[in-house]
């Protein structure tokens, strides 16, 4: 039987909402996957989506500039990105490649210093943006979460230090070693 | 001719958002009796918004202080209507007022310029200066004047015995002043009519245009970034952490200078007031002029003059004054106001403002000066009022701009 004009027009309606409601879904699992966000719990994941930037890049597009003020961090949904910093003969070495459910440029998040690398997508690339402003103005709503954040990039932050530590003393080592 | 995709993006864009700006230009002329509304709910969601933060509490839902605040907001509206209609003199009142004050104003220029004095009885001085001051003084009086109409219900009232025996004498008084000194000239047209018949289509006009001001200011009070992450969807990648930036540095700069105009001039107002009510103001006039001063304190240069010229004009007509303070008499009144604008507009300067406004916006004065014409030139008194804030948000928005541009290496 074929349908009237008031079934499609409800049926139109009832679609938009259930695919509003499935990329919600879809933006809530991916936040779980990405470590920033584990720790917190559906509702308070439920704010944090709010916030999201949704943006696409093309290959070869920039995400940011090496110097440049941070102003957000960025977690990949789709693609692949490449950090990169410039070397003495006016080209590029690759530092490191981020894929899907990778983040990056976190540290935009305490606060503008400059960037310490750039970066740029090899591929198309599907990304969310969370501007440091935006959680600043969470923190004041919901400090729960943004605490929670603040939290593990701290952590993330320790863990890094460690790291750099570790490696500058084998460095040194060697270098006495060589020496 | 085959044009590449980038030449398309950049010819559609174009047209897109010059079609936009023309269609939002002619809207925006069109619909220009919504702006006002529209840009005061906007203030006022500015000025309040830190208080959304302020009642939060763990146990409290969202929804009831969502709900709880749209109420509170409501019914300080509906009070402050309230109170403004409540206050709104009756025509028999505004017949006393104009008598009075026309009363008043005769009885000092009489006495400033001694008038009733034999022409050889009078100094050189004050015939100077009634020579240059009389046809100001005239343009007053037939400001403020009763037109026939006004007369005859005057005696009406007076003859219902609504109105007293000192304001019939003042009635009395005003026209025998005025076959003396009058001009045959024809009265001015702003002159008080007598009141129009009640119409509920110009009641319904009014407030279908001023019901768009509590819906702006809820829509914002209550948006949590929707509206700029919609626009911000536009912006191309390559200035999207700029954009950002510049928005959010502007929106705390307006905030900032709005909320601290609005403190310094609740404290411009509230100084007034102790004066006033010190040197024997009656309450209510005194609540009125200061809140009227404190109001028109957030126009540079121009407030101040405007809340003198008020306290003045209130003291020349004047009765029943009893002063707080011992050394102080009613016939002191005006030196009483010049004493509390003065100390008023020295806190304002030397406390006020770099306590509160230390980091707010500094205009030069030429800027505001061009901008408070302007200003009144477009929406009248409004216009004035707006004037500052506008040229506020342009000055930061295109300093924030530029200092990002340079930041992010674009410039």
């Amino acid at each position: 039987m074929a349908k009237n004009a008031d079934q499609i027009f409800w049926a139109h309606i009832f679609d938009h909402f259930l695919k509003q409601r499935d990329s919600h879904q879809t933006t809530l699992s991916f936040l779980k996957s990405i470590p920033f966000f584990q720790r917190l719990k559906k509702a308070q994941l439920d704010e944090v989506a709010k916030i999201l930037h949704d943006r696409d890049y093309e290959k070869d597009e920039f995400l940011f500039e090496i110097g440049q003020p941070g102003a957000a961090m960025f977690l990949i949904k789709e693609g692949e990105i490449s950090i990169e910093t410039p070397t003495s003969q006016g080209s590029y070495a690759q530092l490191a490649v981020l894929k899907d459910h990778s983040f990056l440029g976190e540290l935009a998040l305490l606060d503008e210093s400059p960037r310490s690398a750039t970066a740029r997508a090899i591929t198309p690339v599907k990304a969310f943006c969370l501007f440091r402003s935006d959680l600043e103005k969470l923190a004041e709503r919901r400090p729960d979460i943004s605490s929670e954040i603040y939290k593990i990039l701290a952590t993330m932050t320790g863990e890094r230090l460690k790291k750099t530590n570790s490696l500058l003393k084998v460095a040194q080592t060697r270098k006495r070693e060589a020496a | 001719m085959v044009l590449s995709r980038e030449q398309r993006s950049f010819i559609f864009k174009t047209g897109f958002f010059t079609a936009t700006f023309v269609i939002a230009v002619v809207l925006l002329w069109s619909l220009k009796a919504l702006i006002l509304p529209t840009i005061l709910g906007a203030l006022l969601a500015y000025i309040f918004k830190p208080l959304l933060n302020t009642f939060k509490y763990h146990w409290l839902p969202e929804s009831i202080r969502i709900t709880f605040l749209t109420c509170t907001f409501l019914g300080f509206l509906l009070s402050a209507t309230w109170l403004v209609r409540e206050n709104i003199p009756t025509e028999k009142e505004q017949l006393e007022i104009l008598t009075r004050v026309q009363y008043k104003l005769n009885q000092k220029v009489d006495d400033f310029l001694e008038l009733k004095k034999e022409e050889k009885e009078r100094s050189f001085f004050t015939k100077v200066i009634a020579q240059e001051v009389m046809p100001l003084v005239e343009d007053v009086q037939n400001y403020l004047k009763l037109n026939d109409a006004q007369k005859e219900k005057f005696i009406e009232f007076y003859k219902k015995d609504l109105v007293s025996e000192t304001y019939y004498q003042y009635f009395l008084e005003n026209i025998q002043h005025q076959l003396i000194v009058e001009k045959p000239r024809e009265p001015a047209t702003a002159q008080l009519t007598v009141s129009k018949p009640f119409s509920l289509t110009r009641v319904a006009d009014v407030f279908s245009i001023w019901i768009v001001m509590p819906l702006v200011f809820l829509f914002l009070l209550f948006d949590k970034g929707e509206i700029r992450r919609y626009f911000m969807s536009f912006v191309s990648n390559k200035y999207l952490e700029l954009t950002q930036t510049v928005i959010v540095e502007v929106d705390l700069a307006i905030g900032r200078y709005l909320r601290g105009t609005l403190l310094e001039s609740f404290l411009v107002a509230v100084t007034m007031f102790i004066g006033f009510f010190l040197i024997g103001m009656p309450f209510q006039a005194a609540l009125l002029i200061s809140i009227f001063s404190g109001f028109t304190n957030a126009i540079p240069y121009l407030g101040p003059a405007v809340g003198l010229i008020v306290a003045t004009a209130y003291a020349l007509i004047a009765e029943n004054i009893e002063p707080l303070v011992p050394f102080l008499t009613a016939d002191h009144l005006l030196i009483g106001i010049f004493v509390t604008v003065g100390f008023t507009q020295f806190m304002d300067n030397f406390v006020y403002q770099p306590v509160i406004l230390a980091q707010a916006v500094n205009l030069h004065a030429l800027v505001v000066v061009f901008a408070l014409i302007g200003g009144s030139t477009l929406f009248g008194f409004a216009g004035i009022l707006l004037a500052i804030p506008a040229v506020v948000v342009v000055k930061v928005s295109v300093e924030t701009l530029f200092r990002g541009l340079r930041d992010y290496k674009i410039i």
